[in-house]
């Protein structure tokens, strides 16, 4: 199941080419290229400014790229907002996980989609049971265990709240899932559980774009890694080629 | 929720020539137009939701006391007056009626609905409502216009129940809704509270009240008593979000 030696007679599931994006005279990202296949993962590495969060926000619908063009399923798009790309398949997770606190687990998986019933076959309502029950099996397909999803999600781990926002991605079928700093705020055991996410994933064979600092992060689990510097491409590689050294040096220059 | 009950000020000049349904509409809609004020300096000019309110609170006041002619206006209608003093089958006061059937409404809309799940998702996370879809501005516009319009029925009710419409009545009764639903377990940031619990909270609020009447204290004890009552229970509302791990993901 390597990607890698799938990669090559493969159709990737997203092509980014020749994009360009400038913010008035700032060009904040100059021809970046890359693709993006089906249950594989893509490191985005890159010192603060060098494009990483603009990149992912032009792929995830939030910028509007000045030049180039973005391939999504063999099809070029240009999403106008974040809603659009997420109801084709690609999900973004940011740092602070865009979850409700104040909600539970099923209702921030259907946030924006709820699920309805009607009481007595008469009154509409919110169908909250039926809501925690899908949420609970997409979280479960994760190897994860949240056992009160009656509560709000405030009372989770954070490991346990980016679960959720992964079985939120899946169980809306996400294809790419993209994630900024997913180990960030987390403590260690909590930063295993959630590379542990991104493997289960990947053995759900969607394609997973993940920003990282953290090199042990990049070199655990992902199967490329494409390093950015001031908003260009300053090198791509495959894991097997490359060491923390080079990720290193590619991302300062020199 | 903290919208304040500025609107019954409107009430006085309406009740006039206009037949009691002539006049309810148009005092409602007189209100839907604060609460829209409101909701577009909030959402969309980003003011501060408490100055925002305050400062609509004060010329919705000013504009009363214009139609006004800064006095007391009576009101003499028949259906008005039973809509704030009559009693269906002699027995059910209207006013409690028309409450209750409010809170079922809201009590409804709040749980059961889109909008409501949308109103709690505001409060929680409003980048994240943003990101799920939610149009985030236009529900908080319609929040205020809709917290407006139950001012307004309140209003209606107040003017019923004294015949006459005035424009600072109500005025004291702007501590005794904050305290309500701070007393009911709402935050004053968003994202939480019940109508049971503001329902809860209204009856706390007119339990100490009363009560302190009935101890023969002079009524202005009753504006420290509440006072107090809204401090200590953002009080205890803190302590207790800190001993249940409010953020565990900190820790995580």
């Amino acid at each position: 199941m390597s990607a890698q030696a799938e990669a090559g007679h493969r159709e990737p599931v997203l092509s980014v080419r020749n994009l360009t994006k400038r913010f008035g005279g700032v060009t904040a990202l100059n021809n970046v290229s890359f693709d993006l296949y089906p249950g594989e993962v893509v490191a985005l590495a890159g010192d603060n400014g060098a494009g990483k969060s603009t990149l992912i926000k032009a792929i995830s619908g939030v910028h509007r790229p000045t030049e180039g063009e973005i391939i999504y399923k063999g099809v070029p798009r240009h999403f106008e907002n974040p809603r659009e790309a997420r109801d084709m398949g690609i999900e973004t997770i940011y740092q602070d996980l865009a979850l409700a606190d104040n909600l539970d687990v099923g209702e921030n998986v259907f946030l924006g989609r709820e699920l309805k019933t009607k009481f007595l076959g008469l009154i509409p309502m919110l169908d909250r049971k039926r809501m925690r029950a899908l949420a609970h099996d997409a979280i479960e397909t994760l190897d994860m265990d949240i056992r009160r999803l009656d509560r709000p999600v405030r009372t989770l781990s954070g490991g346990q709240r980016q679960a959720v926002a992964i079985g939120r991605a899946i169980y809306w079928k996400a294809e790419i899932l993209i994630m900024d700093e997913p180990t960030a705020a987390l403590g260690v055991p909590e930063q295993r559980k959630v590379m542990a996410l991104i493997k289960r994933l990947k053995a759900q064979n969607v394609a997973v774009l993940f920003i990282s600092h953290n090199l042990m992060d990049i070199m655990e689990v992902a199967d490329r890694i494409v390093v950015l510097r001031r908003g260009e491409v300053a090198g791509e590689r495959r894991k097997a080629d490359i060491d923390s050294d080079e990720i290193v040096r590619l991302m300062v220059g020199g | 929720m903290v919208v304040a009950l500025f609107c019954n000020l409107f009430e006085p000049a309406m009740g006039m020539g206009l037949g009691f349904v002539g006049a309810a509409v148009l005092t409602l809609l007189a209100c839907s137009v604060i609460g829209a004020i409101n909701g577009v300096l909030i959402a969309w000019l980003r003011v501060p939701p408490f100055i925002g309110t305050l400062g609509m609170y004060g010329v919705a006041r000013g504009v009363g006391f214009l139609f006004a002619d800064g006095t007391r206006v009576p009101v003499r209608n028949d259906v008005l007056f039973e809509l704030g003093n009559g009693r269906l089958f002699g027995e059910f006061p209207i006013p409690i009626l028309v409450t209750i059937v409010a809170l079922l409404i809201m009590h409804y809309v709040l749980r059961q609905t889109r909008f409501g799940q949308y109103t709690y998702a505001i409060g929680g996370n409003r980048a994240a409502a943003v990101r799920a879809g939610v149009k985030v501005k236009r529900q908080t516009l319609y929040l205020y216009v809709l917290a407006a319009v139950f001012a307004g029925v309140a209003g209606i009710i107040y003017s019923g129940r004294f015949s006459a419409g005035s424009p600072d009545a109500g005025e004291p009764l702007l501590l005794n809704a904050i305290a309500a639903v701070v007393i009911g377990g709402a935050s004053l940031f968003g994202g939480s509270g019940n109508l049971i619990g503001t329902l809860i909270g209204a009856l706390i609020i007119a339990v100490i009240e009363y009560g302190l009447v009935f101890i023969n204290l002079p009524p202005f004890y009753q504006f420290i008593g509440v006072g107090l009552v809204i401090i200590i229970s953002v009080l205890i509302d803190q302590s207790r979000s800190r001993l249940t791990g409010e953020r565990a993901s900190e820790e995580g």
